[in-house]
């Protein structure tokens, strides 16, 4: 457990740097085809590929560092002080982004291995680095999870304990 | 089992047992999906298919934007604007709290941002300055849900992307209505201030008016580039919002220099997380939303409805109230998308205008902000004022019916939304001229 939390709190720092660089890079991406446009009067149709890029990376490799730090959005009907529940539900939570981690690492896999046959249109890369995103950001989950199953069952465990 | 059932039953009963909302959407579509024989596969497709979207990259600009507002210490300078302004009025800081939150509603697209960045700074003030804990609170809550009205619009991007609707008449049509709402808060206040004797701020001279202006002048340039470009046809409102972005970093490193640009890497990766959980539940909400068509869940909600009321005006109300209820448990980003098949059936129905529509749809989820039990807005103010929940929340009713009110009277009287957009972008509206 220690050698996971090392490596996942590795990853977080590594997935957090490249991400502010991927956000920087669709700043500047789609900047510069405002510019484009409006000043130098020339259309850069590839900013929007790259821009994609990024974004679809930023979304799936941000959504995984969301689920290490419980950033996912949730609607809590039950009061905090009904802690054994809430833990219970914790786990269940838990098991529920699981079932969907496992779907879109192998579906993502899966249409990667299609996508390294198709190529985007504007700049004729492979549509692989587009959609490797999906199954990057599902392993990384992955990671994250097990680091947050291990926590949750203590936390319900603990609700035992205190009786 | 009907598999409709099944897809709304399963994801209702897994966010009521805590289940993340974008889990929940793609475990629901999951299950249906399986039922009725569909191949797991196409889940992954739509999930990325739902964010390709070019209009949807404006959500984290302008979520980036709303971050440099608050650590540039932009927000400071346009308290002072506001106070300058409106703090003379009777009960002052009440009116400062209004019109700060109707100005930074023009900055940034988000209304818990407004109500973390004001609220800390005003809502202590208040108090201090002798108003009841709970308004300052429910005030503050309350004003800031003009931040998803008053354009730019996080709301409005996403339910225009998604609904195929103008955005920049989207955010033109949220001007009047999120005005109006603020004039409505203000007179409240004022009608408050003489009840209780709440202060007024000194009144400034004319020169040192002029001065807060000057200085809070810079961002406020911010709403001219972007509704300005978005009208004059030089951006779309995601070009715009990289022009506001770069002009906001401009003025926070440059200008004012009070955060750092070392800073400047951990916000960009602070705002990736921020952005992309909302923009997880519009990929999850990719195969929900589909498979709710797929399902003719529309042409079923329109039969039923039609089975209660055909009049137009009834069956928006219908909708208004049911846009109310889901407000109250989903944020309003998730709520657009996983009901937007049926709002927008529901609307064809009644033959409301889309642009009408969606800026009446956003108004109205943008009341579940400050109600319980999701009201994330009203649950940041009431921490930051130290008052229960229960307390905020009856604070806040009378200000939930002002904006009920502007609700109503736009649907009663669409120009109240469709003025402005048909003056600036005619385009949009062919034949109505």
């Amino acid at each position: 457990m220690p050698l996971l939390r090392r490596l996942n709190a590795l990853l977080d720092r590594f997935l957090m740097a490249a991400m502010a660089a991927a956000f920087l890079g669709l700043i500047g991406t789609v900047f510069m085809q405002v510019l484009a446009r409006n000043v130098l009067k020339m259309g850069m149709i590839w900013t929007l590929d790259v821009a994609q890029l990024f974004f679809g990376w930023c979304i799936f490799v941000g959504a995984a560092l969301a689920v290490r730090r419980s950033a996912h959005y949730f609607v809590e009907l039950f009061p905090d002080d009904w802690v054994r529940l809430n833990a219970g539900l914790k786990l269940l939570s838990d098991f529920v982004i699981g079932v969907i981690v496992t779907i879109l690492l192998i579906g993502g896999w899966d249409f990667t291995v299609l996508g390294l046959a198709r190529h985007t249109e504007a700049i004729g890369v492979t549509e692989a680095y587009w959609v490797a995103c999906v199954p990057f950001g599902a392993a990384a989950m992955a990671l994250f999870l097990a680091e947050n199953v291990v926590d949750d069952l203590r936390r319900f465990a603990d609700t035992f304990r205190q009786d | 089992m009907d598999p409709l059932v099944l897809l709304m039953g399963s994801f209702f009963v897994l966010i009521a047992l805590r289940i993340e909302i974008a889990f929940a959407l793609a475990a629901a579509s999951l299950i249906t999906m399986i039922y009725i024989d569909l191949p797991v596969a196409s889940l992954v497709n739509q999930m990325y298919a739902a964010i390709n979207s070019f209009p949807l990259m404006a959500v984290p600009f302008f979520m980036f934007l709303g971050r440099l507002l608050n650590d540039g210490g932009i927000t400071t300078k346009l308290l002072d604007v506001a106070d300058a302004t409106v703090g003379h009025v009777r009960g002052g800081l009440g009116h400062v709290n209004v019109f700060v939150s109707m100005i930074f509603a023009s900055l940034s697209g988000s209304a818990s941002a407004d109500t973390a960045s004001v609220g800390s700074i005003l809502i202590p003030a208040m108090k201090q300055a002798g108003y009841g804990a709970a308004y300052s609170v429910a005030i503050t809550a309350a004003s800031s849900t003009l931040g998803v009205i008053i354009p730019p619009s996080i709301i409005m991007i996403i339910y225009g992307a998604f609904g195929e609707v103008s955005i920049g008449a989207l955010f033109f049509g949220g001007v009047v209505p999120g005005v109006l709402i603020g004039v409505g808060m203000m007179v409240y206040t004022y009608i408050l201030a003489i009840r209780h004797g709440y202060p007024a701020n000194p009144r400034r001279s004319l020169r040192q008016m002029a001065l807060a202006v000057w200085h809070g002048a810079p961002p406020l340039l911010i709403p001219v580039l972007v509704l300005g470009g978005v009208t004059g046809g030089l951006f779309t409102p995601t070009e715009a919002a990289i022009i506001a972005v770069i002009y906001a970093m401009f003025l926070a490193f440059a200008v004012y220099r009070i955060v750092s640009i070392r800073r400047l890497p951990a916000m960009l990766a602070e705002t990736v997380i921020g952005f992309a959980a909302p923009l997880f539940v519009v990929a999850a909400a990719g195969i929900f939303g589909w498979l709710i068509s797929y399902l003719g869940a529309a042409d079923r909600v329109s039969a039923f409805i039609t089975g209660v009321t055909t009049d137009p005006l009834g069956i928006q109300l219908m909708l208004v109230a049911f846009l109310l209820i889901v407000g109250t448990f989903l944020n309003p980003i998730s709520a657009v998308l996983i009901f937007l098949p049926i709002i927008q059936a529901l609307g064809d129905l009644s033959g409301a205008d889309p642009v009408m529509l969606g800026v009446v749809v956003v108004m109205t989820l943008a009341v579940g902000l400050i109600t319980p039990p999701y009201g994330i807005c009203l649950l940041i103010a009431a921490q930051i004022g130290g008052v229960s929940l229960g307390r905020a929340f009856i604070a806040v009713i009378p200000l939930v019916l002002i904006v009920v009110a502007i609700i109503v009277a736009a649907l009663l009287v669409p120009d109240i939304v469709l003025f402005l957009p048909k003056i600036m972008l005619p385009n949009v509206f062919p034949g109505s001229g």
